[in-house]
């Protein structure tokens, strides 16, 4: 059996000495790609190549300068603001969100109730005033199936929002929002 | 050791600090520690570069990717390898990047210019510019692996272990490797002529 690739090399490198390795005492085969194998590494060896000139090494220093510069700011070396100011203005944006999240809250209807919904709770039945039955019907249903306490516990109509507002009028709101709609509902039958 | 720069550290100071103090001083970002590293290392990494891919104006682009590669990078440098063990491994990859991107353009001869200063008569430089350029086409030829191999044993002087550590390999493997890169180049110098 011949020898390995790495015995070969070991045999180059002088780590192992042919002597030593008995099978090469009875092999020309592996002696001569041992011989290939020397000559083939003087040849590279002694390939040289050309040396830049001292002119590109100061173009060199110079372009390497320039795109070292271009380099975003290493970690330990941020000036007072990378240490101090970015983590405030991070805090400052997030304040601000938060902020502006709550405004949006406050003037846009929510999303999770739709208008009939809310048209139940703003105009509760009046029996005196429910002529269609099939009206008095699902809004004895609604107020049967709606329990408006436990939606503010889930925040259906949190404090501060539209909704809250129409589900928590007094008395008297409600009295004017029940005159405002039945003058709305006459101006389009009539 | 930890570097505490100061006011007054100037670059005849830098050049008399060990490696790890030095890699500590460039991270520290005292002026002139990573010119110093550069200029200590350029010339060893522009041959692997250009052994690699056999034309200078890749290698000059490839030089300048490790050394930005080596800035970014100095502060995950643990010094469980030399410094230029750590940049003959991004040399490698940065060139193993490259050729596997774009086949390599070795110089045509009349275009190499060589500096050598021993005493051969004209039509002996021309015939070793010759051989060599023939012998650098043919190991830019190589399969990469090999390549990389046979650049970092026989120009390099990298042990075999040092050169698994660069490869990500066995030393099993590189021995491979080193194998039938100088069996591989045998070949192609033949068929060259």
């Amino acid at each position: 059996m011949h020898l390995s690739p790495e015995e070969f090399i070991d045999v180059i490198d002088g780590t192992r000495s042919e002597p030593s390795l008995a099978h090469l005492q009875s092999c020309s085969a592996c002696r001569d790609r041992i011989a290939d194998l020397r000559a083939t590494l003087t040849a590279a060896a002694d390939a040289s190549i050309a040396a830049p000139s001292p002119l590109f090494w100061d173009q060199f220093s110079q372009r390497l300068h320039d795109a070292v510069a271009m380099e975003p700011v290493r970690g330990g070396s941020r000036s007072w603001f990378g240490r101090v100011g970015m983590p405030l203005a991070a805090g400052a944006a997030v304040a601000a969100l938060i902020l502006a999240v709550s405004t949006v809250r406050l003037i846009a209807p929510h999303p999770n109730l739709s208008p009939p919904q809310l048209a139940f709770v703003a105009a509760p039945p009046q029996p005196q005033e429910a002529g269609d039955p099939s009206l008095e019907l699902m809004a004895d249903l609604a107020g049967g199936m709606v329990d408006w306490n436990a939606l503010e516990e889930v925040e259906f109509t949190a404090r501060g929002t539209a909704d809250h507002a129409v589900t928590h009028l007094t008395e008297a709101e409600l009295l004017e929002l029940r005159r405002l709609l039945q003058e709305e509902l006459a101006d389009k039958v009539s | 050791m930890t570097f505490e720069p100061s006011a007054g550290l100037t670059k005849v100071t830098l050049a008399d600090l060990d490696e790890r103090s030095l890699i500590d001083a460039c991270i520290a970002d005292v002026p002139g520690a990573f010119d110093l590293v550069v200029e200590r290392h350029r010339r060893p990494v522009y041959q692997l570069c250009y052994r690699f891919v056999g034309n200078h104006e890749d290698a000059s682009d490839l030089l300048q990717d490790v050394f930005l590669r080596a800035y970014r990078g100095l502060r995950n440098f643990r010094g469980q390898s030399s410094l230029s063990t750590w940049l003959y491994r991004i040399g490698v990859n940065v060139c193993l990047n490259r050729v596997t991107a774009k086949r390599a353009e070795t110089e045509p001869i009349e275009e190499l210019h060589f500096v050598d200063l021993r005493t051969e008569s004209p039509s002996e430089l021309l015939l070793k510019q010759e051989r060599d350029a023939r012998v650098r086409a043919a190991i830019a030829r190589l399969p990469p692996k090999q390549r990389a191999t046979l650049i970092l044993r026989t120009y390099h002087e990298l042990s075999h272990q040092e050169i698994a550590d660069v490869l990500g390999s066995s030393v099993g493997a590189v021995k491979a490797n080193f194998f039938h890169a100088l069996g591989n180049l045998r070949k192609l110098l033949v068929e060259g002529g």
